[in-house]
Formats: C-alpha cells, structure tokens, sequence
C-alpha cells in the first residue's frame, strides 16, 4: 500500500482523536461508501483502485454543479492521475470493516516505480450501511448526486472510464505542473470542471434549458470524447 | 475569504474570463458544441434510481440499434430487468456479464434478458427467455427477478411493455408504441388520444392518479404523475427526429413536456405540452376528509395554463402549444373550457380535455348507446319478501 501522511494516524488515532476529526473521517467514509454504492447501483463494480480514486476526484470537482461543496478541493497533480492517500486509508479501514470487499490485489512495477492494485466493491454490510445513511436527509442530497455521477460515469465506454479523470479540465490545468497541488477547494475559480459542466448551457439551443444533472451527463460525454481525442 | 482570493487571482490576470479559459477555445469549445449537440437527444429523462428514466435508457437504446442496419433481426421478446444491485442479482444467477452492452448495436439480443444497472452498460445475460411475453414473465418470476422494474421489447421492436413494479405484479404493465413521427398537430393530437386512451380513460394499476376513485380524489401532485407517464411515451415517438424533455423537478416555470428539433438532426416542428389537472376534491391522505375544490380554482388552472402554454411557446419558439386538462371532475361537462375556447384559439394553443372516469362501469356508462337504469315506479308497492335478520 502507498504510504499516507500521519496527519491521522490510524484506527488507535481515531478513537483518540477529537470529536471534530472523527467526526471528518466518519463524514469522508460515509461519501466514499455511497460512491460505492453508486458505482455498485450503475452497474460498474467492482471498481480498480486507480479508476476509485479517479472517479472520487470528478466527484469532488463535480459537486459544486449540485450546489454540493467539493468534500475535498486538494490534490496534487500526479503523474499516475488523481490519487488521494487520504481515501485509500479510509478504503483499507472499510475493507477492514467489512464494509468493503477487495479482490484481486496485487503488486505492481510500472514507470514510476511499484504500485498496487485492487478491486473494490460495496458488501453486503456495506449496503446496509449505506441504507442506514441514506436515512440522514444530508447523506440522502449527496447520494443523489454520487449515484448519478456513478451512472453516467458508467455510461462510458471501458477506455474511456479508465482515462477520462486524465483528460478532466480541471486536472490538465496547463498552469499546475505535475507534483504541484491542484487548489480548487478556496478557489471555486479553479474549478474547471464545474466551469466546463456550467459551459454546456452555452452550447445547447437556447429553448433548452439545462439541469444539473443534464450537465454532469454532458461533461462524462465530453470526457469520452477528449478521451479519443487523446487517443489520437 | 472566496471573493478576495478571487478578486486577486483576477488581479494577477491569471484568469480574466474563467469560463473563457476552461473552455479554452478552439478544439476544445468544439468538442463541447459536439457533446452538446450530439448527446442532447440521450440525456436520461429522469433521475437515475427512476425507472421511468431506465425506461428511456432502453427505449433508445432499441431505438439507435434499429437505426444500424447490421443489427440481428428481433423476432423474440427482450427483457431489460432494472436491479439496484444488478452484480449481486448477475453473481446469484450465475450470468454471464457483458461489458459496453450499450454501444454494441450489434449484440444478438433476441429472446435474451439482460439484467442492468441504470446505465445499461455492464449487463447480465439470460439467454432462452421465453418465446411470447407469458413465457418471458414466468421466466424472470421464476428467477427471483420478478419484482425488479422491467421493460419487455416485443419481437419486431415495435412495441415495448413497461413493468414498473416488476412482472409479478401483470396489473402494472402498459404498452408503448414504438415509432418514429414527424411532429405535427395531428401527430401529437394522435399521441395525446392513445395516451389518453390507454392509460387513462379509465383507472389503471400503472397510472396511479386516483387515490381514491370512488370518491374522486386525485393523488398528490397529479400533474407531475400524468407528465412521468406521458413523457416515455412522446419520448418512443419522437425521438428520431426530436430532443423530448420534461419539466425537471429542479426546476421551475418550464413547460411541462417540450419536443424539439434534434440539434444533430435534420427536422421540423416543435411543441409544448402543458398538463392541467381539473378535480372535484383536493387530495387528503383519509379520502373521506378530501376538501371540495372550488370551480374557481379549476378556472384559474386553465388560464395558467394557457398563459404558461403561449408563454413557452414564445420563449421555445415553437409551432405548437398544447394545453391538456386531465379532468378529474365529478362532472363530465366541458363547459368549463367553452369560455376560455376562443381566447386560446386567438392565442394558438390547442387546448384539449380528457375526461377521466372513476371506473369502467361509470365509463361504460357514459356511452351514447348505453342502457339507462330505470327508475323506479313511485306508487310502487313494497314486494311481499321481507328481509330475515
């Protein structure tokens, strides 16, 4: 497993920690089963590990279109595509909950060095976990939104899932270089992906009105076709 | 703390025009204008946990494969079976999963079963479904599958059956035409009837809009129910030729049904549809409390709807404007209309009425060549019978 930051510091610092915090992890966890159960619900699990942290990525960019904050606005533009240690610790911590089933891992070299992979989807428990969750009227807005954006997410073709993250306004920001943090948290400005997914209602004939979730359709759309368009 | 970044990042002019700069231009701001020409008329109609939006995914699926000529023929009926968890219910049956089944129009898909998520991309087979849609319930009944919501194509793939509540429950099916119209007044005259006709002249299992039939009380929000149900249906009939939308629950002051000439497509006509609901009673959970609706507000639902239907009219550019009053009256009487007729005609709004009956007795009842109970004598004597107790 790569290595995570000890902001956290494990189960032992869970417990320990202040209500404030356990409180964020319970939160963090929470949208990650019910992106799961998205992804579980659209048909597409189970999900590899690199597409998961991928797929929360748009998640976090595409939240601000369901006038839902981005859970987490930070990340640093990585050479393998969106990767947050954060989320893989709060992965293997419900793998560990079996509320998460793994398969398939295993270890692997590629150009940057070893790597791992995995796949991951919702168990039984998880599912009811998640109905548990989705009792909250809170939890309920953004399961909406998770299991629409796992739906069109799901809607791509297979290539196109694995590298649509990659082609992501946001994420191929030509002003951020690789290894520097991409800040969209603060700076809603930042946020092209949003912008983009906002763009669409230019581009429609002006009798149509667009919806939310008329936009997060289009934008997995336009990532399929940036996608082919990458593939030359 | 947002706005004075913002204003500083600006400052720097770094990022002048945001919007400018995500779109970026050029090839860019092409392949946008493309997805949102190309992909408009396939945008779900619905929320994604809705089966009537899964009902649309499948429609055009079905739709878009008739369009490639080297797609294997259809001569056996297809399931569509919407699972919430559709790996679960695939492991448990032991089916095989095919991947990007929504781009492969060349699939065999004769009397299969595909168990799908709302995407309708990864998919569980089931070949051998059945050869008519009896065998095809049994089928998905006897494979645990039959309280899943499930769209039933026919062979030939000109009609589709809708089981919203599953195949379990055959009182909930209803049928679809599946074809491609041009839209005209007559066209969409011709749908609204056959809407009409089919789903709600007379109560239907599928078309919950009676909470109480007998006492005439409509359900909750009967417009938007009456729109859920016409929607696919105007959804199968145009979609060659036009992008059909409906009022979105996010939003408001939107015509209720809109159908517009496909961007990517060469095609003429345009219409809304706006749906009004005339009633005797308000809704109340305890039929028996339901509160008596002044005529007055019926009235005011007309001229709102013939204001709303001229205005989207207007605002869509559109040809056509229709304004449907679903009367749930106890009264069949289309008095109400007559003094609104002329007004709607200066306006070019077709304005339309569909009386809906409490039963099929009472709609039996209705017609001209039906037998009118006699009344009974009143110096007629009481019979020599006597009730025992």
């Amino acid at each position: 497993m790569p290595k995570r930051s000890g902001r956290h510091g494990g189960i032992g610092a869970l417990g320990s920690s202040g209500t404030a915090r356990e409180q964020s992890h319970i939160a963090r966890r929470a949208w990650l089963l019910l992106l799961l159960d998205g992804v579980e619900h659209a048909g597409a699990s189970p999900i590899a590990s690199t597409r998961l942290h991928r797929l929360a990525f748009l998640a976090n960019c595409l939240a601000p279109v369901y006038d839902l904050p981005s859970p987490d606005g930070k990340i640093v533009k990585y050479r393998r595509g969106p990767f947050y240690p954060d989320l893989q610790w709060d992965v293997d911590r419900l793998v560990a909950q079996n509320l998460v089933s793994m398969r398939n891992l295993e270890h692997v070299r590629d150009v940057a060095g070893l790597w791992f992979r995995a796949d991951y989807e919702l168990s039984d428990a998880g599912v009811t976990a998640v109905h548990k969750l989705t009792d909250s009227p809170r939890a309920e807005r953004g399961h909406g939104f998770l299991r629409e954006l796992a739906a069109a997410y799901a809607a791509l073709p297979e290539g196109a899932r694995e590298d649509a993250a990659l082609s992501d306004a946001t994420f191929t920001d030509p002003l951020v270089n690789l290894g520097s943090l991409i800040d969209f948290a603060e700076w809603d400005v930042r946020n092209f992906t949003h912008q983009t997914a906002d763009a669409f209602a230019d581009f429609v004939p002006p009798a149509v009105h667009l919806t939310p979730r008329d936009k997060l359709h289009l934008y997995f759309r336009y990532l399929d076709r940036m996608v082919e368009r990458a593939a030359g | 703390m947002t706005a004075k970044r913002r204003g500083d990042r600006e400052a720097t002019g770094d990022i002048a025009q945001p919007r400018t700069r995500a779109v970026g231009g050029g090839a860019v701001a092409d392949i946008i204008r493309e997805a949102a020409k190309r992909d408009l008329a396939n945008l779900p109609g619905g929320a994604t946990d809705d089966p009537i939006a899964f009902t649309t995914v499948v429609l055009d699926y079905i739709h878009d494969r008739s369009e490639v000529t080297e797609a294997p023929a259809m001569t056996l009926p297809v399931a569509f079976v919407l699972s919430e968890y559709p790996r679960a219910d695939g492991e448990r049956l032991q089916l095989p999963r095919l991947r990007g089944f929504r781009f492969d129009k060349q699939h065999d898909i004769d009397g299969a079963v595909y168990v799908a998520g709302s995407a309708l991309n990864d998919v569980y087979e089931l070949r051998a479904a059945g050869r008519d849609l009896n065998a095809v319930f049994e089928r998905l009944i006897s494979v645990g599958l039959g309280v899943r919501p499930t769209v039933v194509i026919l062979g030939g793939g000109h009609e589709a059956v809708l089981c919203p509540n599953g195949v379990e429950n055959e009182q909930t099916s209803a049928r679809i035409p599946l074809r491609s119209v041009t839209v005209s007044r007559a066209s969409v005259d011709s749908l609204l009837n056959e809407f009409y006709e089919n789903w709600l002249q007379t109560p239907q299992d599928f078309a919950p809009v009676w909470h109480s039939a007998r006492r005439r009380v409509p359900v909750e929000n009967t417009e938007k129910v009456i729109e859920g149900l016409l929607f696919p249906f105007a959804r199968a009939t145009f979609r060659t030729t036009h992008v059909v939308r409906r009022e979105d629950e996010m939003l408001s002051g939107r015509a209720d049904i809109s159908i517009l000439p496909r961007p990517d497509r060469i095609a003429s006509g345009s219409c809304v549809v706006e749906l009004k609901v005339l009633r005797s009673r308000r809704y109340h959970l305890d039929p028996g409390k339901a509160a008596t609706c002044p005529a007055a507000v019926n009235e005011q639902a007309i001229v709102d709807g013939l204001n709303q239907g001229l205005s989207y009219r207007q605002d869509l550019s559109c040809e056509l404007a229709f304004l449907c009053c679903y009367d749930m009256r106890s009264e069949n009487s289309d008095t109400i209309l007559q003094q609104y007729a002329t007004e709607a005609s200066t306006k070019k709004v077709d304005l339309r009425r569909y009386y809906l009956y409490g039963s099929s007795k009472e709609y039996r009842g209705s017609k001209p060549d039906a037998v009118p109970r006699r009344q009974p004598k009143k110096s007629q004597k009481p019979s020599g019978h006597r009730r025992r107790h």
